[in-house]
């Protein structure tokens, strides 16, 4: 029968919103506001799962977050993995099996929306109890800015389980007024289904808002699944409440045993009963309001067992009055059945013996081993924890942050202390942050004061045999592993975790935790204050990495930067290459080519008669100011203050262990002005890099640097011909080599657009390079492509660039250089001053190291098949066999190429000594086959320098 | 700089977007618009002269930019709009056109103890507008967006989810902010951005 364990009227489920869902195949019938365990145990569903190791029938446990064992997978709407049964909310198309244990990922893409928000308050409130509903009010009359972060579905925490009046009216009736309030304000975020998780430095704390997943496959489709919260609160108040733990006694695993204060919440807030005939086991007089509101709902409680010798003279004459036998100073010390418990067995507990066996019969066995106040967020925030032992329980001692923790997350166990806290620090907090505040007033409320629980961890066994003791659910292990791990010579609960386990499941211990701390101080004899806890980490609950991914998936994973050219490189078919954050044309293939054919064409157009390149990527910055020459000579190896206004010289950068760090061109824009270009990947490196220089060494050098990289496109013009184009645009500017030499740099009028041309090449040929502002370059680029379109000009990509450049020998920094090559080693002994008092760099060139006859040297490599393309990075020995391992090797192939102006393959390679071997035969190893080549010089192509001036 | 340059509202001219970085996105904007009636509005403004200036802070340049020079985090003028980036660095917004002049002035001022750079072409301006701009903006700017605590003329530098950007409270408008990313990452911020406000779309 369906929902044969639902009352009639009781709970906030809407019984006009059925919704059906399917658990293990079968199909059930459950109401909005339902968890999924709830909907479970109301249609009679005890047993979810299996336990992980010992594959033993496990049920539902708790009511929340802390839930150990009901886990499930859910299959849809979405495939989500090892849930507690407790933290899914029934929503429309939900079907979900069992899990044991482990759960499994889905191949299919999740076609969910993720995002975050970035917020800041006043005054943050975790946890939208009672105490935390009182502390946001307080706050938010004050005037602070307010958010109020709850992780149910709806507010109220505990007081949704509760019946005793508040101001003489139901407690919900109360908490809706709040709510009401709390919303009229205009700088109050309330957000229920928000699980803070994270509590770092500064008050920042990191939350999870699950904004749809109740709504199943009635989602809407914009609005993300999930959004991670990112909140710098001024204040924090943890209203974290707590978290009723079990007691290890024997068996006390099997599905029917369940937390008492989970059966109440199943009770009020679902209207669900656990079961038709319940014993309870306290320690506490917490449990005994489950067990009279189940006898009240018709339910037979056979039996209480109180672990403590005395019973609270109100509690016991209640009981009485509910037909519940009390047992003072008794224990549940074992159950049996099979999927599900069919009695319990109690007995007296007199100075730490059992005696007096009574085998009850029962479906339930409600227990509450006392209460964990929910300091996790406060541990996780620095604050320090200490044992109270009228509570048996850790709570909160010293803050390091501005954060004040309240009601049962403190300690508090009742309603009344609960309340007064939230008022009382929701004043606090918000006086904190300069606002003055009245605590909001106290709700009229039934006082009583309690008895002191007692710190009972482990129900003992006359037998010996505690392999059915189990302390964590989720990870099947027991009071005999926890032996285990003493006998070894454990001491530190840190170090039992690890061997044992305990702790380290979905839940994090929220229900285990304590209780290996208590068992292995009943273990050792000593007290739990000495051994504390483990240490609580982020995330307080599991978080999904889309949750944390956020946006940053997909298309929006990472910047893709552009230049102004893109769309034309685009349309002209180009194939793109990443090269750090840039998409930059690799190649512009014709109908019909591949990458070979179309980089042989555009490299012979760029030999024969003229190519062009967007080369705006490379890093461009701007320096200034009345030290800028001596900056400059300091940071490059190159004397850069000689250099003449109106022209441009090559630079390398070191780092002060002289290994060349970047390279470039330096052009001399005025006395003191300069500009300097990096390589594509390193801009935003060597502006830090110049940058630090300047702030930290030599803060009394006047330089100001600014970065220019896209304020300037670039396209290099480039082949024998590219003074022809150029002319046909560049009215009456000269272009004749005595006007314009090499390596000059003239502003000039292109078409009617301002530009600055550079005499720079990186292929060999005659090149320009015209620089432009960001909106000019479609047009000057496009005016380029229509002045050379009888000459067959060519737009040409980066692969033809590095062919070009290596048929050079034109080393590119980070690819035929590893933070291991110095100047010298690549044959730039040119680029490095002799003449400069200093650089950075120049001293680590004396070292002896530097100066080794065997260090590696850029060189050239020819296969001896002159078809042969080695690949990059193969590695080169010295002799045609390979020896026995370790093979000496002598190097690798940093780049290599097919060449139209060699026709043949060529290579670079870093060479031990290579600038001695040249002329001989060493081998690269081509899959595993060593093969034969010859070290040559790394100029292959015009080693004159005659074609650079056209 | 001449006195109408001066004067010329910097809003008031006619859209020229030719080869400006959001070029293409006009449509996708106006659509946007129109899908969240109005309550986000995200446009890219026309061509301004920017110009990276790095100055002593007491550099008496009031007759140029209308006024000392402003603390970091801190906006003074209309036309052109100075905005402090640092101790000793600010960036000058004005009329397209007005680069050279406006140069030049600050030059004659501040001479060999400074930096004035035309970065015109480095950053575009985007407007973004409507009463949940704050809202979408925030979905990836870690920086306080509540308008009494980032309010009319302030800016800051900080990021766009994964884009840096100069971000500029305007006087005048109080709910729009202008969002000066870098050109080549421009693209990247109007996805971004359209992607964010897609759940306001009614």
């Amino acid at each position: 029968m369906d929902n044969e364990f639902r009352l009639a009227n009781a709970g906030r489920i809407d019984r006009d919103r059925p919704i059906p869902f399917v658990f293990d195949g079968t199909e059930y019938l459950g109401y909005a506001g339902d968890t999924l365990a709830s909907a479970l145990l109301a249609n009679g569903v005890h047993q979810v799962s299996r336990g992980v190791h010992s594959c033993r029938p496990r049920g539902i446990l708790a009511s929340g977050v802390t839930e150990p064992c009901a886990l499930v997978q859910v299959e849809e709407p979405f495939d989500e993995p090892t849930l507690a049964a407790t933290t899914v909310e029934v929503c429309a198309g939900l079907r979900a099996r069992g899990l044991s244990g482990k759960g499994a990922l889905t191949s299919r893409p999740d076609p969910a929306r993720y995002d975050t928000m970035y917020a800041h308050a006043d005054v943050l409130v975790v946890g939208g109890g009672p105490t935390g509903l009182l502390a946001a009010l307080t706050a938010a009359r004050a005037g602070a800015r307010v958010m109020l972060l709850d992780d149910q579905s709806e507010l109220g925490g505990d007081l949704l389980a509760e019946t005793a009046p508040l101001e003489g009216r139901p407690p919900i009736a109360w908490v809706s007024g709040v709510c009401a309030e709390l919303a009229g304000c205009q700088d109050v975020t309330v957000l229920p289904r928000t699980t803070a998780f994270g509590y770092y430095d500064d008050n920042y704390v990191v939350a999870c808002e699950r904004r749809t997943d109740h709504l199943g496959t009635a989602a809407p489709e914009r609005t993300s699944r999930q959004r991670m919260w990112c909140i710098r609160a001024r204040a924090v108040v943890l209203a974290t409440g707590a978290h009723e733990r079990s007691v290890a006694f024997s068996d006390n695993d099997r599905p029917g045993v369940m937390l008492a204060a989970a059966a109440r919440t199943y009770l009020h807030r679902y209207g669900v009963l656990p079961g038709r005939r319940v014993v309870v086991f306290t320690t506490n007089d917490g449990a005994y309001q489950a067990a009279i509101d189940l006898a009240g709902a018709g339910v037979p409680v056979t039996a209480l067992a109180d672990a403590r010798p005395e019973v609270p003279d109100d509690l016991a004459k209640a009981c009485a009055a509910a037909d519940i036998e009390v047992l003072a100073g008794h224990v549940v010390a074992g159950t049996r059945g099979d999927a599900r418990i069919s009695g319990a067995c109690l007995a007296e507990l007199r100075d730490g013996r059992l005696q007096g066996h009574r085998e009850v019969d029962c479906d339930t066995v409600l227990v509450s081993g006392g209460w964990n106040p929910a300091v996790h967020l406060f541990s996780q925030a620095g604050g320090g924890l200490r044992y109270d032992s009228q509570l048996a329980a850790f709570v909160p001692a010293r803050a390091r942050q501005r954060v004040f923790v309240g009601g049962a997350a403190r300690g508090a166990v009742t309603l009344a202390d609960c309340l007064a806290d939230g008022a009382r620090i929701g004043a606090q907090a918000s006086r904190t942050v300069g606002l003055s505040a009245d605590a909001a007033p106290m709700p009229a409320v039934l006082q009583r004061t309690p008895t002191p629980s007692t710190a009972l961890w482990l129900v003992p066994d006359p037998s010996g045999d505690y392999r059915r003791h189990y302390v964590d659910l989720a990870r099947d292990a027991t009071v005999a592993d926890i032996v285990r791990a003493t006998d070894a010579g454990l001491r530190s609960v840190e170090h039992v975790k690890r061997y044992t386990t305990v702790g380290t499941g979905h839940e994090q211990g929220k229900t285990s935790g304590v209780l290996a701390t208590g068992v292995v101080a009943t273990i050792l004899g000593v007290d739990p204050a000495e051994l504390g806890t483990t240490t609580f980490r982020p995330p307080y609950t599991p978080v999904t990495f889309a949750a944390l991914a956020g946006t940053d998936r997909g298309a929006l994973h990472d910047p893709v930067r552009v230049t102004a050219l893109h769309d034309w490189h685009v349309a002209a078919g180009a194939m793109f290459e990443n090269v750090g954050q840039w998409k930059r044309p690799w190649y512009y293939p014709r109908p019909g080519e591949d990458m070979a054919a179309a980089v042989w064409r555009e490299c012979v157009a760029a030999r024969r008669s003229v190519a062009m390149m967007d080369a705006s990527t490379l890093g461009k910055i701007d320096v200034q100011g009345r030290d800028a020459a001596e900056f400059l000579d300091r940071v490059y190896t190159t004397m850069m203050s000689t250099l003449r206004v109106g022209r441009i010289r090559y630079g390398l950068m070191c780092r002060a262990d002289g290994m060349v760090f970047d390279d470039g061109t330096v052009i001399r824009l005025a006395d003191n002005h300069f500009l300097l270009t990096t390589t594509t990947g390193n801009a935003a490196a060597v502006l830090d890099w110049l940058e630090e220089w300047l702030q930290t060494e030599w803060p009394h050098l006047r330089v100001y640097l600014t970065s220019v990289t896209e304020h300037w496109s670039t396209v290099a013009l480039v082949g024998p011909r590219s003074r022809t184009v150029l002319r046909r645009l560049a009215g009456d500017l000269a272009l004749d080599n005595a006007s314009f030499p090499f390596m000059a740099w003239r502003d000039a009028t292109l078409a009617g657009t301002t530009a600055r041309v550079c005499r720079i090449s990186f292929s060999g040929e005659l090149a320009f390079e015209i620089n432009v502002p960001w909106r000019h370059a479609q047009r000057i680029w496009t005016e380029l492509c229509d002045a050379g379109a009888d000459l067959g000009i060519t737009p040409y990509g980066t692969e033809t660039m590095h062919v070009l450049r290596a048929e050079k020998g034109y080393p590119i920094i980070g690819q035929d250089t590893d933070g291991t090559v110095t100047p010298q080693d690549l044959g730039l002994d040119w680029a490095v001053s002799k003449k400069k008092r200093d650089f950075i760099g120049k001293r680590s060139f004396s070292r002896p190291d530097t100066a080794r006859g065997d260090r590696k040297h850029l060189v050239g490599l020819l296969p001896v098949d002159p078809d042969l393309l080695l690949p990059e990075g193969c590695q080169l020995v010295a002799d045609a066999e390979l020896p026995a391992p370790p093979v000496p090797m002598l190097g690798h192939v940093t780049s290599s190429y097919r060449s139209p102006a060699l026709g043949r393959t060529f290579a670079l390679a870093l060479v031990e000594a290579g600038r001695h071997r040249v002329g001989r035969r060493i081998h690269a190893v081509v899959d595993d086959r060593p093969v034969p080549v010859i070290v040559t010089d790394p100029v292959f192509y015009d080693k004159e320098g005659a074609r650079r001036d056209g | 700089m001449t006195a109408e340059a001066a004067s010329t509202p910097v809003r008031r001219r006619p859209a020229d977007r030719t080869g400006s970085p959001l070029e293409g996105y006009v449509d996708r904007f106006a659509a946007l618009a129109a899908a969240t009636r109005g309550a986000v509005g995200v446009t890219e403004l026309p061509a301004f002269a920017h110009l990276a200036l790095r100055a002593d802070p007491q550099a008496d340049v009031g007759d140029i930019l209308g006024g000392p020079l402003p603390p970091p985090g801190h906006v003074i003028g209309e036309s052109p709009l100075t905005l402090g980036l640092g101790p000793d660095e600010w960036l000058v917004l004005a009329p397209d056109g007005t680069q050279t002049p406006l140069t030049r002035a600050l030059h004659r001022v501040i001479g060999a103890n400074g930096a004035v750079v035309d970065v015109s072409g480095q950053r575009t301006v985007v407007e973004l507008s409507g009463p949940w701009c704050r809202t979408v903006l925030a979905k990836g700017c870690a920086i306080d967006l509540h308008p009494r605590s980032f309010t009319t003329d302030q800016c800051a530098q900080t990021l766009i989810a994964r884009a840096q950007v100069i971000l500029l409270a305007r006087s005048g408008d109080p709910s729009a902010l202008w969002l000066l990313p870098r050109a080549s990452f421009a693209r990247y911020v109007a996805d971004w951005l359209l992607d964010a406000a897609l759940e306001y779309q009614t």
